[in-house]
Order: C-alpha cells, then structure tokens, then sequence
C-alpha cells in the first residue's frame, strides 16, 4: 500500500512480515509507525529492509520499541536493512534480544 | 586565593580535579597516583588521554595496565561533546554500583581555537553531569604547552586544582560562567558555501541535495552514512523544536565537510545531547547522535535563535 510519497509498504506472506520501499525520516515517521503497528502476531516477524534507502535514528528507535514491546518468544528479523539503521542500533542498541540482522 | 582541602569538607561524592603538569615526571607522578589508589581499592579505572601521554602511561603500568582500560582521547573525544556520553558515561554505565575512576585529558596543545570553546564547556558540564555521582574524574592540564587562558579556564571548571606543591580548592571556581561565555556566534559561512532553505515539507529534498554535495566533494561511503545522519537529525529539530524551518550551509575546509544550521530555536538545557538516552524510551536521540558520529559540534543558542556548526571527516 502507498504510505505517502516517499515509504510504501506491502505484506509478504512467506516469510511473514512487511515488504518496505523508501525512506524513514520525519515526514514518513506516522506511515513507519503504522507499518510497526500492523505486524503480524507471528513468533517470527521478517522485515524486507533492502528496498529502504535511509532510516533517520527515530525511526529505528521506533522499530526498537516495537521489538521490545514484543515480548521475549518473538523474533524481528531485520533483512538487509540501510546502513543509517546499522549505524544507530551500533550507537544506541548493540544487542537487542530479540532483533536479528540478516544480511 | 588557595584554601588547603582536608576530607572533612567532602560531602560531594563526584571529584573533578585539575592535574596541572609541567612535564612527563609531574604527568605519570599525578596520574600514576590517581589510577593506582583505584586499583587498590579495586575501582574500575578508565584512562582518556592524548596519544602519546597514553603510551606514556601504558609503559609506567607495566603489567599492571592489563587492569585499565586505555583510550586514546584524540580519536575517542575528538568531539569535546562526545566524550561525557561516548567516553565518561559510557565507561561508568557499565560499572554500575560501584565508584568508578577515570584520567580523562580532552585539552592538548594542538586542539583549534575552533574547537577549544566547545573543550572548556564540556570541562564545564562534566559538573553538571555527573554531580551526586560516585566517581572521580581527574584532568590533566599541560601548563608548559597550553596558553594560560585555557589553564585559567581550567581553574573556573574544576573545584580542585592540583599541581606540584599540592591539593587545593580553586577559588574561581564558576562552571556556569564558562558555559555562557563561550556560549558565542560562530562565523558566518564562507561564500562557497552551499546554503539550502528547509521546513517540513522539503526535509527530504534538502537532505538529498547536501548528500549529493557531500558524495560530489569525495566523501567516503562510510563517512556519507554518518553525515547523512547527522544532516536527517540536526534539520529535523529545527521543523519540531527550532520553529519549523531553517537554513543548512555546506562547506568543506581542512578535509573536512562542515555544515552549519541555523533556526529560531533556544536550546535551554546545556547538557542537552551529552547524556545517554533510556534505552526504552523512542526518540529524543538526535543531538546525541551528531555528538556521537561528528569530530566537532559547535553550538550557540539563545533567545535569537540557535547555530549548530558541524564538522565530519571527508575520508
């Protein structure tokens, strides 16, 4: 579905989760935010990452507290997510129990 | 005016002494005292000096600096407002509950008169930052090598002052007025400069246009992440704390890329970016995150309006 101009956002089934295009920063805050509030209550949730192209550090620390949120038994699975990303967890969250990275 | 300390009079549990040192004897003597009194009583003990002061310091440990952890303060606290989260918290954060000590030297002889204000108001805000806090932190000043003004300043940022004839009270001591006063407009950029106009609706637009700047002057791509960042966070506190618009000049000097924000904004609270964020609480990270990544963060602020000037590696 269309998130605005700039992040789109369609739901993949297999492997569960979120297919996302564009970019996170302030002006797509509200859309990444519905994105985040709309994942599937799966054990393993997949985030397509490799389409985005930048996440300003709001927008990860968004993602974080949906993973934290989340509770223990659940898996966020980050796929090929933008370096900005990287760069932020690096700084801010360098081990979150239940944030994987696959590259 | 020098009034002798006796232990009686210490009700503060964070120290901040001044080690005022003329050369490489008075220097290990200080902070060789320092670093061993904390390995005795079984301290975690940091060091944060100059390069060559910590090869001096690695040597005098011997064996015993397997105990320490070592950091070289020119690439760790390039950035003066890095260093209270990225080096002094950072380090005491992981200790928690017990009285943490740490050498930390954030002024040399070859830090700019561009980068200088920032080190006294950092020096300054140590105070501020960690008061009621059980840890000690002691600076070392070269007073052979640095202009007197800074070791003047040294004497307003630090209640202790030592040097070799002993431990004193500083009776200038004035954290706040060293704050203020390098609280100062910053020069207006240079006329190659590229000046951009930003509000809500063009946040994007404009990053865009300094990041193809950016990647035009030769910036690494690991550089390009960083000043990406940098660039996402300062603009978009000027659209939600800064008046909702802003100008961001680009420039690059001395092999660095600097970029300048200007906005209507008063950032009130001085420690604002140099303490660590809740890990559970989502944003409020962005000043934070430009003092993490850049290698200077220049701020004047008030009732005017505020400048940040930044300045990030090329390479």
């Amino acid at each position: 579905m269309p998130l605005g101009r700039l992040l789109w956002a369609a739901h993949s089934a297999d492997p569960t989760g979120w297919w996302c295009v564009g970019e996170v920063d302030f002006t797509t805050r509200d859309e990444w935010s519905a994105v985040l509030g709309e994942l599937p209550r799966a054990s393993d949730v997949h985030l397509d990452l490799s389409q985005v192209r930048f996440i300003d550090a709001h927008g990860t620390s968004l993602l974080v507290a949906a993973a934290q949120d989340a509770g223990a038994d659940r898996r966020f699975v980050l796929h090929h997510p933008p370096a900005a990303m990287l760069r932020v967890l690096q700084q801010f969250w360098p081990s979150v129990p239940t944030i994987e990275v696959a590259r | 005016m020098l009034a002798t300390v006796t232990a009686d009079d210490r009700t503060e549990p964070f120290e901040h002494p001044a080690l005022f040192y003329r050369d490489a004897d008075e220097y290990l003597a200080g902070t060789l005292a320092f670093i061993y009194e904390g390995l005795v009583r079984d301290e975690p003990v940091a060091v944060s000096v100059p390069t060559a002061n910590l090869e001096l310091i690695r040597a005098a440990l011997g064996a015993s600096a397997d105990a320490v952890r070592l950091m070289d303060m020119t690439v760790e606290g390039r950035n003066p407002g890095r260093i209270i989260p990225g080096v002094l918290r950072a380090f005491t954060d992981t200790h928690p509950g017990k009285r943490v000590r740490i050498v930390g030297e954030p002024i040399w002889a070859d830090r700019s008169e561009t980068e200088y204000p920032a080190c006294a108001q950092h020096e300054a805000l140590i105070n501020a930052a960690f008061a009621g806090r059980e840890v000690s932190i002691l600076c070392p000043y070269n007073t052979t090598e640095l202009p007197a003004h800074m070791v003047a300043d040294a004497h307003a940022t630090h209640p202790i002052l030592i040097d070799h004839s002993g431990r004193n009270h500083s009776g200038a001591y004035d954290p706040d007025s060293i704050v203020a006063s390098y609280n100062r407009p910053l020069p207006a950029p240079p006329a190659d400069a590229m000046v951009l106009e930003f509000e809500a609706n063009t946040l994007t637009r404009v990053r865009h246009t300094a990041m193809a700047y950016a990647r035009d002057i030769g910036m690494s791509e690991y550089r390009l992440v960083d000043a990406e960042l940098i660039i996402a966070e300062t603009i978009t506190n000027s659209v939600v704390h800064g008046g909702g618009r802003g100008t961001l000049s680009l420039w690059t000097r001395d092999g660095q890329l600097c970029f300048q924000v200007d906005d209507a904004g008063h950032i009130t609270n001085p420690l604002a970016g140099r303490l660590p964020a809740p890990p559970r609480v989502p944003g409020g990270r962005g000043l934070l995150l430009v003092n993490q990544l850049a290698e200077l963060v220049r701020i004047h602020t008030g009732q005017q309006g505020t400048v940040l000037h930044i300045r990030q590696a090329l390479i």
